[in-house]
C-alpha cells in the first residue's frame, strides 16, 4: 500500500513540477528587442499534400531557429492551396501543379518554386539498353493492357512484363499515375502488379527481376537500371531522364512544387523570410531529404 | 463465486499491507492483461467499422484500388493461407522428426547442446531471415526453376518453415521427453525395438502435444511480416502454383499503414484485415490450448 501511495505521489509531484516549470517560462518578445515584430508573428500554410512534408519539416526547422514565431502547415490539396491563397485564408498556399485558367482568373497569384519533383520510369537492363516509350504506352503497360514486351514494340524482347509499383497512397505513385494512368483514364489492376513500399525497394526489385518495369524518384536512379526515355505523345521527341531535361521542363513526368501568395510578400515580413528560408541551403537540404530535387541554380521558371 | 474463492481474494487483500512486492507483481500482471484487452477492443472496434462499411467485400473482393474505393482482401487472405500451409508442409515433418531424434535417439550429452542450437534459430530476428531469403534463396529459386523472379510463394514458405521449425522442435521435444521412462522400458522389456517403442508408445502419448506445437508454428508463420514482404513478391492475386508471387495480410498492412490517412476508408479497411488475421490466430491458439489440456488429462 505504501508503495502504491508513494508511486502515485511521485507521479503527482512529477506532473506538478513539470507543469509549473513549463508555464513558468514565458516566451515574450522582450528577448528580441530589435526587429521584433515578425519574431512573434504567425503564418499559416495550406495546400498540396506533396509539398506538405517539406513545408512541415521546414516549419519545424524555422521555428527552432527563430523561437517565438509560429508556422502552421495544413494539407488539403493543390486546389485548396490556390483557393486559400487567393481568398486570403492562408498566408502561403502550397501547390504541386501550375495554376489552372480558372485560378488565374480568380485573382493575382505569385508563384514561388521551391523544389522539383520528377518520377522516372525504369526497366531492368534485360529489356534493352535504350528503351523509348510514350506516356500512353507506359500507362497501358502499368494498367496491364500490354502483357508482353514485344506487344509494345517488336524490337523489345519476347517476354512477359513484370510490373513493380509503389503502395497506393504513396506520393511517387500519385505523381506517376497523374501523368500516365489517369491521363488515359486507365486503372492499375491490383492483381497484376508487385508492390514495394519505398523507392529503394523498387530499385532492388527492378534490378533483380528480368523484364521488369517500375518507377522511382529521380534521386534514386542507379546505373543498374535503365531509365526510360519518355515522349509526351506519339511522334514527340523521346526525352531521356537527366537533370537538365527535368529542370528545363521537357521531361514529361516532372513538375515544380510551388508556394503561392496573392501578392509579392513584403520584404522582411515573416512570409518572405519563410520562403527565403526554404530556398536557402538549409531549406533545400530539407527538400532533398524529403525525396525531391533541389531547384537547379539556373533554369527557366515557368 | 464460491466462498472458497472469495476467501482467497479477501486474504489476498488483507496480505497486501505486509507484502508490497505482491502489489508490484499484481500491478504488472494486470497491466499486460489490460493492454491485451485494450488492443483487442481497439482492433475489434476499428475492424467492425470496416466490416460494416465494406461487408463481405473485404473477405471476397479481388481488387484493392483507392481511386475506385475497392477494398478486396481475398488475394491477401489466400496468399497468407497459401504461404502458411506451404511452410507447415515442410516444417511439420522436419520439425517432428528432429524432435524425436533429439529427445530419443541422440546420446544424452548431445541433447542439450543440439536443442539450444535449434532454439537459437528461433531468436534470430525475422529481418535477418528476410535478408538471407533475399540474398540466397530468391536467386537460387529463380535460377533453379528458370523463373524471371525468385520472389515466390515457395521462397516465402521455405523461409517461414525455417522460422517455424524451432517452435515445433522445442515444444514437441518437451512433450516427447516427458513420456515416462517406465513406459519406454516396459516396451523395450517386451522385446520391442527402439523404433517400435517410438512408434507404439512415445508418439501416441505425445500426439496432442505435437499437434499443439504445430498450431503454435502456424501462428508464428501466418503473422510473420517483414521477412515475407521482402521475399514474397507482393502481388495481390490468387496464384495457382507455388512458383508465383503472393501478398500476405501482415505485409500488406505494414506496407500500406504508413500512407493511409487516419480515419480514411483505407485505414479502416486495413484494420478489417487486421481483425481477420487476429481472429484466425486467436482461433488456432484456442484450439491448441484445448488440445494440450485434453492431452494433459489423458497423460
Amino acid at each position: 500500500m505504501i508503495a502504491l501511495i508513494g508511486m502515485i505521489a511521485l507521479l503527482v509531484v512529477g506532473l506538478g513540477i513539470g507543469y509549473t516549470l513549463n508555464s513558468g517560462t514565458p516566451v515574450t518578445s522582450a528577448e528580441f528587442p530589435e526587429d521584433s515584430e515578425w519574431r512573434t508573428g504567425t503564418i499559416n500554410l495550406a495546400g498540396s499534400t506533396t509539398v506538405l512534408p517539406v513545408a512541415d519539416e521546414a516549419a519545424k526547422a524555422f521555428m527552432n531557429t527563430y523561437t517565438g514565431v509560429t508556422v502552421t502547415v495544413q494539407g488539403g490539396g493543390s486546389g485548396t492551396g490556390y483557393a486559400s491563397a487567393i481568398d486570403g485564408t492562408v498566408d502561403i498556399g502550397m501547390a504541386s501543379r501550375g495554376p489552372k485558367q480558372k485560378e488565374i482568373d480568380a485573382g493575382t497569384l505569385w508563384l514561388h518554386p521551391l523544389a522539383l519533383d520528377a518520377v522516372c520510369v525504369v526497366v531492368n537492363p534485360s529489356v534493352g539498353s535504350n528503351v523509348e516509350l510514350t506516356l500512353e504506352e507506359v500507362a497501358k503497360i502499368f494498367a496491364g493492357e500490354y502483357t508482353n514486351w514485344n506487344e509494345v514494340d517488336a524490337s523489345l524482347p519476347d517476354a512477359s512484363i513484370y510490373i513493380v509499383v509503389r503502395e497506393s497512397g504513396s506520393g511517387t505513385r500519385g505523381t506517376f499515375e497523374e501523368y500516365t494512368i489517369d491521363e488515359y483514364e486507365l486503372e492499375i489492376d491490383s492483381t497484376l502488379v508487385h508492390e514495394q513500399s519505398s523507392n529503394p525497394a523498387v530499385v532492388t526489385a527492378v534490378k533483380n527481376t528480368d523484364y521488369s518495369i517500375g518507377y522511382v524518384g529521380f534521386g534514386f536512379l542507379t546505373n543498374d537500371l535503365v531509365a526510360v526515355s519518355l515522349a509526351a505523345e506519339e511522334g514527340a521527341e523521346y526525352v531521356p531522364a537527366t537533370l537538365e531535361n527535368i529542370a528545363g521542363g521537357t521531361y514529361p513526368i516532372s513538375r515544380f512544387l510551388y508556394f503561392v501568395t496573392s501578392s509579392p510578400p513584403e520584404s522582411g515580413s515573416l512570409a518572405d523570410r519563410f520562403i527565403s528560408f526554404v530556398l536557402s541551403e538549409e531549406g533545400q537540404d530539407i527538400v532533398v531529404a524529403e525525396g525531391f530535387l533541389e531547384l537547379p541554380a539556373s533554369c527557366n521558371y515557368p | 463465486m464460491s466462498s472458497k474463492k472469495l476467501n482467497k481474494i479477501s486474504s489476498f487483500f488483507l496480505n497486501l499491507k505486509s507484502q508490497p512486492m505482491e502489489i508490484v507483481l499484481f500491478v504488472s500482471a494486470s497491466l499486460s492483461i489490460i493492454i491485451l484487452f485494450l488492443m483487442l477492443f481497439f482492433v475489434a472496434r476499428e475492424g467492425a467499422l470496416a466490416f460494416s462499411r465494406f461487408g463481405s467485400d473485404l473477405l471476397f473482393g479481388m481488387q484493392w484500388n483507392l481511386e475506385s474505393d475497392l477494398f478486396g482482401g481475398f488475394p491477401l487472405l489466400y496468399g497468407s493461407l497459401m504461404v502458411t500451409f506451404g511452410a507447415l508442409l515442410i516444417a511439420i515433418p522436419v520439425g517432428v522428426c528432429t524432435a524425436i531424434f533429439v529427445s530419443e535417439v541422440l546420446p544424452f550429452y548431445l541433447r542439450d547442446p543440439i536443442k539450444s542450437i535449434i532454439e537459437l534459430l528461433a531468436s534470430i530476428p525475422s529481418v535477418i531471415y528476410g535478408f538471407i531469403g533475399l540474398l540466397i534463396v530468391v536467386p537460387f529459386i529463380s535460377s533453379f526453376f528458370g523463373l524471371v523472379s525468385g520472389q515466390t510463394a515457395l521462397t516465402a514458405s521455405l523461409i517461414l518453415s525455417l522460422m517455424t521449425i524451432p517452435t515445433i522442435v522445442s515444444v514437441s521435444g518437451e512433450i516427447i521427453s516427458a513420456v515416462p521412462k517406465t513406459y519406454k522400458e516396459a516396451a523395450l522389456g517386451l522385446g520391442a525395438t527402439k523404433w517400435e517403442t517410438i512408434k507404439t508408445v512415445v508418439l501416441p502419448i505425445s500426439k496432442s502435444g505435437i499437434l499443439a506445437s504445430i498450431m503454435l508454428g502456424f501462428g508464428r508463420a501466418i503473422g510473420e511480416t517483414i521477412a515475407v514482404s521482402m521475399i514474397a513478391g507482393n502481388q495481390a492475386h490468387t496464384p495457382s502454383s507455388y512458383l508465383e508471387a503472393v501478398y500476405t495480410i501482415p505485409s500488406f498492412i505494414a506496407t500500406h499503414m504508413g500512407e493511409a490517412a487516419v480515419g480514411s476508408l483505407e485505414y479502416s479497411a486495413l484494420f478489417g484485415l487486421g481483425l481477420i488475421l487476429l481472429i484466425i490466430t486467436f482461433m488456432v491458439n484456442t484450439l491448441a490450448d484445448t488440445v494440450v489440456k485434453r492431452g494433459a488429462q489423458h497423460g
